[in-house]
């Protein structure tokens, strides 16, 4: 499931009052081991002070003259990777989470650096699949076409049990990056599991076609270490949106990653590399 | 006042003038590390003149912000009085200084009518 703000958020914080002094509050940080104080005049949040600020700013100051206002106010159901987009695009210093106007928990970068952490793959640096669910889902909800594609390494047992596994790790790191290069703008990509990765295209299957066969056709062209040739084949599902109202997004999602994959076992059964599966109106997007 | 070894004598001085209205010259240049900052200048001077004063954000490496009398900005624009303030109060202020500067602006308006 996608995490949320609620499943991350440090409820470790005291809330302080625009006139309170900044040796006030350095005590209190002391005393608490506190590192964020959200701001309040009149019932409203006008800032944050932060250990930083209470380490620059003079001890006679006021709250009001050492907060920082680079903030935003969240909610706690907000998906983790929607504050990531927050934190990149806004250059905030952190997220103050609001419930009824009242301060229930603090987000900073580093909480969300370690959330982030958990989501990607350490291996080949790409995120794993709740980063392509939460798109996804973004995407169906703002009712664009969606299409998936589900890519597998050929033989890849064989380069294990040939080569050794340390050679098979180096292998999916050059076959991650050389994915991650050649994807076009507006794509997401993720290692789903094992030697299997997973691309998400906000466009219908024609497109993620085109995408694809450049995809299978640039790892096909690489020489990887040891000289050794490797393709990759490839399902793709979705791409054909039905009016339909979608209720469920995270098995609609589900739905389209498995039809992808049996697309892309039949592909490897078959002659061909690239195996499309539109799929019934029932179970795609 | 009589002590066993000797004598010791207070000597008050009392200099009485005016309460200043209100009690800031027409700006205030602060500094980014002073004592009080610019909204608690203005919070303070609020109370017993509201709504005379203007707090400006200046990017600068020293100078935090300038608090300046909303009057004087109707005489001239901003930007033009700003670059007074900073080219001179620039010099002398640092990280740590609050500076008052008054400022007195004349307008000369000299105008040729024609008539019959």
């Amino acid at each position: 499931m996608i995490r949320q703000v609620s499943d991350i958020m440090d409820k470790n914080f005291l809330t302080i009052q625009a006139l309170d002094c900044v040796s006030v509050i350095r005590n209190l940080a002391t005393e608490n081991k506190l590192e964020y104080f959200p701001v309040y005049e009149d019932n409203s949040i006008i800032g944050v002070v932060t250990y930083k600020e209470l380490i620059i700013a003079h001890p006679n100051r006021i709250a009001a003259d050492a907060m920082t206002t680079d903030f935003v106010c969240i909610k706690a159901y907000m998906p983790v990777w929607e504050v990531k987009d927050l934190f990149e695009q806004q250059k905030v210093n952190c997220c103050v989470v609001v419930d009824n106007n009242l301060v229930v928990g603090i987000v900073t970068p580093l909480v969300l650096k370690i959330e982030l952490g958990k989501h990607i793959d350490l291996l080949t640096g790409l995120y794993k699949n709740d980063y392509l669910f939460f798109n996804a889902g973004e995407l169906l909800k703002s009712q664009n076409d969606i299409s998936v594609v589900f890519i597998d390494i050929d033989n890849f047992g064989i380069i294990d049990k040939e080569y050794g596994h340390i050679f098979g790790d180096k292998v999916l790191k050059e076959i991650a990056l050389t994915l991650n290069a050649a994807i076009p703008k507006k794509t997401f990509l993720c290692r789903f599991g094992g030697d299997e990765f997973v691309l998400l295209v906000p466009f219908k299957a024609e497109v993620a076609k085109k995408v694809t066969e450049n995809l299978l056709s640039v790892i096909a062209a690489k020489a990887f270490s040891n000289g050794l040739k490797i393709t990759v084949s490839a399902g793709i599902s979705g791409g054909k949106r039905s009016n339909r109202r979608i209720t469920d997004i995270y098995s609609t999602v589900s739905n389209l990653i498995n039809i992808a994959s049996l697309a892309c076992t039949e592909a490897k059964k078959s002659d061909n590399s690239l195996c499309i599966k539109l799929g019934e109106e029932s179970d795609i997007a | 006042m009589a002590t066993e070894n000797g004598t010791r004598k207070a000597n008050i001085i009392m200099r009485l003038s005016e309460f200043e209205m209100p009690p800031m010259q027409d700006v205030l240049i602060v500094g980014k590390r002073a004592p009080i900052g610019p909204d608690a200048a203005k919070r303070m001077v609020d109370v017993v003149s509201p709504e005379q004063y203007k707090i400006i954000k200046i990017d600068h490496p020293m100078i935090e912000a300038v608090v300046i009398r909303k009057i004087l900005l109707n005489i001239l624009e901003e930007e033009k009085l700003l670059e007074v303030i900073m080219e001179e109060g620039g010099k002398i202020a640092n990280d740590y200084s609050i500076i008052k500067a008054q400022i007195n602006i004349t307008l000369e308006v000299s105008k040729s009518l024609s008539y019959d």
